[in-house]
């Protein structure tokens, strides 16, 4: 795990530090810094950092390592603080405590300009009083490329991006996809190490989106360059990234490959933001050496797989995590690992799938997604059915929310 | 709990420290040290007589002399009936115009606005060619055979040219808001099955009636201090308030008495405008009631709601009433359309066409002001640009107007990028201060600083009319900055730095080219606005500085011959090239 939380309540010595007073300690700070990072240094480091606004805490106390490299999608609700963690990274948002390392290097208070970084905005925010060319120039300018160098570059990201036919067109001639591909090819130009995205394809529809999810997926790959994109769209996330880190109220939520944050998530919050998941609350039973068995309601009993790292004993409130897809409706003589009976609400064919929602005898909503059957009338509402699934696909996580 | 707290404070202000929010002091100091006391001097002047003592005589002899009496009920009866007549002929044209397509809302809003950068003067001297005795009007009438009316010189002349003065105002403040009327909303009242008329009074009149109402309290707080239009087309029975300040000043010298005089005007218009502001607040007066920042402006009292929402329902009952009974012919939209479209039409041609009859006489042989035009001369732009006094005044308000213009952009640019983009205390307070010029009547201000410059020295010199045209059109520009540059997409900033500019290079770059159409409409009406404007010209210059408002002023009232019709149509010619460069620049806005 490399993400680390921690409510840390000694902020007098960070804020110390901040003012860059104590010259001995942060020397020495660094030095050992440095020993230790020689070793594995991340592209990015992100060390107890916060933020807040007036009252309201837009980030609470945040740790995040991002090796070179890696393409790692923030996805959270609107409002968790992925735009914040984002903007302080790019240096347009100040920190107020903690500290931020790019390459090794602490760069908690450069300016924007200064750290090499590469950030598409979420309306693009293309000059409107510049042409595509003009725009894309600009960074190379900024960078004292020689005029000769500005055109060939310009010339070959507008071939990537396949607009070279509208280099000498206003941004408000072009498309909202057109726009898209020239805000990222303004930003690609200068190969930043490391590019910065806030929720690019936001305004785009579905099928463009798709085209421009393979698309910065090639030129990842091409560019090798390190990419922190933020998304509220979990299919989005779970599609494009080599780690996904889930924020929720400011904090991370959760930090793993997609697999880790879709099979096991850690908080009720996590499997339920990330894909559907059916809920079941209970209390523990009893425990074997690799299972636990939890008791639901009245004398329906769930077991699931212990995993390591957590510690449950007797009596523990847990909530139980399945995924829809791993529900099946049980026919009368078939037996399941666990079982419930259910009475079907709703079912709806969305195509491949048969989505069905169904109620315990404690109206608690479950649903399972099955592949559909060309059969009118399977999934009746009213109907009393079991439903059963694997031990092997129930994740028991500490329930937090009856405390 | 409590560390963190304390933290947090100690952040918030030391990054109130750090954003630099001294720009905005000079503006202040500079309407707190020439506005704000000045006219709060006038407020103790009035209560002393001439010697120094302290004294209540001022007041009382305002309120038991009839005359004076006379003058102030005619003065708010005025100012009462234009404000009427005003709003309810400029709704149907702000209305045609927000309701109409791109290309025709901005032809017939270059007809009101061609009106609105036009000087009060010559638009009045426009009128007394249309409505005198040998007038274009009684002309035609003798033609016909008809005996020519008395149009001017009485209630009607004077009701005429304030309407035609004040209206463009009233037009533009209603276009604004009802061009932020969700065009969607009048649809889902008709999907919800309302017929139009009830659609149109219950849904889309409410939401423009803010518009009106800041629109009338403009229109009235003007007129109450109006003294161009009642002196040049009324008779002696129309005498109001402002001309008997003028008076009080030109003629008896008597300061305390004018000062008392001015001070009721100011009561009563700081009265309105405090009654106003609680009820619907002041930033429905400067267009902020957009859509794009509800979230910084206040919520609108419940009280200006309710208002709004129960005057809609009172239009509602008699229109849906004459519905019921003429049910049978009931009038289908499209004729009402045409039928708005025809008086639309109308009220814009009494708008925009008067001055225009200025042209033809202006070439006119015959020595007075007569309808029509007889054989064809240059004589009177020779007479102008002869005369070394209208050369030197005319230079001279070129010049003001010029440094005027440039005071207020040094003094309101940055003011405006504070106040938009930093968190400012007391920030409703400065923007209520600053832009309190532009809704006190011109008289009172004029007054105050001719106290304050008869003081120090400053009468008659060019830095004391430079500093007085300011205080008129620093709210202007701060206005329109402010605009601009809440418009502003301040990603466009961000995305600069993230590409590697410095702030300098931004700003350079990027935000300077973006503002500048904004800059130059905001350099340009407050220059065209200082030409023009006659209360300062008429107290702070003296008669060795004159300035060509004051002396168009001072020979309509003595002597009216074509030359006047000539300079006039020179203003006319100078107002249009301007409006056409502000509307290619914002033709160039609109594209970005």
């Amino acid at each position: 795990m490399r993400a680390v939380q921690s409510n840390r309540s000694d902020s007098s010595r960070t804020s110390r530090e901040h003012d860059g007073s104590s010259v001995n300690e942060k020397s020495s700070h660094s030095e050992i810094d440095k020993s230790v990072r020689a070793i594995h240094t991340p592209k990015l480091r992100l060390e107890n950092v916060t933020k807040s606004y007036g009252a309201v805490s837009a980030l609470r106390p945040t740790s995040l390592d991002v090796p070179a490299g890696e393409f790692l999608t923030i996805l959270g609700p609107s409002g968790s603080g992925k735009t914040t963690l984002l903007q302080m990274l790019a240096g347009l948002v100040t920190v107020d405590e903690g500290d931020i390392w790019l390459d090794g290097k602490r760069a908690t208070h450069s300016p924007p300009h200064e750290r090499g970084i590469g950030m598409v905005f979420q309306n693009y925010a293309l000059f409107p009083h510049l042409t595509v060319a003009q725009n894309i120039s600009f960074p190379l300018e900024m960078r004292g490329f020689t005029q000769s160098e500005i055109q060939e570059r310009v010339r070959k990201i507008l071939e990537v991006v396949k607009l070279s036919h509208a280099a000498d067109r206003l941004p408000q001639q072009l498309s909202g996809g057109q726009q898209q591909r020239i805000a990222f090819a303004r930003c690609a130009v200068y190969q930043p190490p490391i590019i910065l995205m806030d929720e690019p394809l936001g305004a785009l529809d579905k099928r463009l989106r798709d085209q421009m999810q393979t698309e910065i997926r090639r030129i990842h790959k091409e560019l090798k360059a390190t990419i922190l994109y933020v998304t509220h769209d979990q299919e989005e996330a779970m599609s494009m990234s080599d780690r996904i880190c889930l924020m929720n109220d400011g904090r991370i939520e959760q930090i793993g490959t997609p697999l880790d944050i879709y099979f096991r998530p850690q908080t009720i919050f996590a499997a339920e933001f990330v894909g559907t998941a059916n809920v079941l609350g209970g209390t523990i039973h009893s425990i074997s050496h690799d299972t636990m068995t939890i008791r639901h309601s009245g004398q329906a009993t769930i077991r699931a797989r212990l995993r390591s790292g957590n510690h449950w004993s007797v009596g523990d409130r847990v909530a139980t995590i399945t995924r829809p897809e791993n529900v099946r409706v049980l026919t009368q003589d078939e037996t399941a690992e666990n079982e419930l009976s259910v009475v079907i609400e709703d079912a709806m064919m969305i195509g491949p799938f048969t989505k069905i929602h169904m109620q315990t005898s404690d109206n608690v909503a479950v649903s399972a997604l099955t592949v559909s059957i060309d059969k009118e009338g399977a999934f009746r509402q009213g109907d009393r059915v079991r439903i059963g699934w694997d031990i092997n696909n129930t994740v028991a996580l500490a329930d937090r929310s009856k405390q | 709990m409590t560390t963190s707290t304390l933290t947090l404070s100690r952040n918030r202000r030391r990054k109130q420290a750090t954003l630099p929010q001294w720009p905005l002091v000079p503006a202040v100091a500079f309407i707190v040290v020439l506005f704000v006391i000045p006219v709060s001097q006038l407020l103790f002047l009035g209560f002393y007589d001439n010697r120094g003592y302290f004294t209540f005589a001022n007041y009382l002899r305002i309120f038991e002399d009839s005359s004076y009496l006379n003058v102030l009920i005619n003065t708010f009866s005025y100012a009462t009936w234009t404000t009427l007549f005003c709003v309810a002929l400029a709704y149907p044209i702000a209305y045609l115009i927000a309701t109409s397509s791109p290309v025709w809302r901005s032809s017939i809003l270059i007809w009101v606005l061609v009106p609105l950068w036009t000087s009060f003067l010559v638009r009045v001297l426009a009128w007394m060619v249309i409505l005198g005795r040998k007038g274009v009007i009684n002309y035609y009438l003798t033609k016909l055979g008809f005996p020519s009316l008395d149009l001017l010189y009485n209630f009607l002349g004077v009701m005429v040219g304030s309407i035609h003065a004040l209206m463009p105002i009233a037009v533009l403040m209603m276009l604004s808001v009802m061009l932020n009327i969700d065009n969607n909303l009048v649809r889902a009242a008709s999907t919800l099955g309302a017929p139009s008329s009830v659609v149109f009074w219950r849904v889309y009149f409410p939401l423009s009636l803010p518009g009106v109402i800041s629109s009338a309290l403009m229109v009235y707080v003007t007129s109450l201090g109006f003294f161009i239009a009642p002196q040049l087309l009324g008779g002696p029975s129309d005498i109001m308030l402002a001309q008997v300040i003028i008076v009080q000043l030109e003629q008896t010298l008597n300061w305390n008495f004018a000062a008392a005089l001015s001070m009721i005007l100011l009561i009563v218009t700081m009265l309105i405008i405090f009654l106003f502001n609680k009820v619907f607040g002041l930033s429905v007066l400067t267009g902020e009631a957009s859509k794009a920042n509800l979230k910084t402006q206040r919520k609108p009292s419940l009280l200006s709601i309710r208002i709004l929402n129960s005057i809609g329902w009172t239009f509602n009952v008699p229109s849906q009433y004459a519905r019921s009974i003429f049910k049978h012919k009931r009038r289908k939209d499209r004729n009402r359309r045409a039928l708005l479209k025809i008086f639309g039409v109308l009220a814009v041609l009494f708008l925009a066409a008067p001055t225009f009859f200025l042209i033809p006489v202006s070439f006119s042989e015959n020595r007075f002001l007569a309808w029509p035009p007889t054989s064809f001369t240059w004589q009177w732009y020779e007479a102008y640009f002869d005369s070394p006094i209208w050369r030197d005044a005319t230079i001279r308000s070129l010049w003001v107007g010029f440094a005027t213009a440039c005071l207020s952009m040094i003094l309101g640019v940055p003011a405006a990028f504070v106040l938009v983009r930093q968190h400012v205390p007391w920030k409703a307070v400065i923007v209520g201060t600053m832009l309190l010029p532009m809704v006190l009547p011109h008289i009172i201000i004029a007054v105050g600083l001719f106290y304050l410059y008869s003081n120090i020295g400053l009468v008659g010199t060019s830095i004391g009319l430079i500093i007085g045209n300011a205080i008129f059109s620093l709210p202007y520009v701060v206005i329109t900055m402010m605009t601009v540059l809440k418009n502003y997409d301040m990603r466009l900033d961000l995305a600069s730095w993230t590409l590697g500019a410095t702030k300098i290079v931004t700003f350079r770059r990027i935000t300077l080219p973006l503002l500048k159409a904004g800059c130059v409409t905001a350099f340009l009406f407050s220059f065209v606005k200082a030409v023009d404007e006659l209360s300062i010209a008429l107290f702070v210059a003296d008669a060795k500085s004159t300035l060509l408002p004051k002396q168009l002023w001072q020979e309509i009232s003595y002597k009216i011959d074509p030359s006047l019709a000539a300079i006039s149509t020179l203003i006319l010619i100078f107002v249009a090239g301007t409006i056409m460069i502000v509307q290619a620049l914002s033709a160039i806005r609109a594209r970005v």
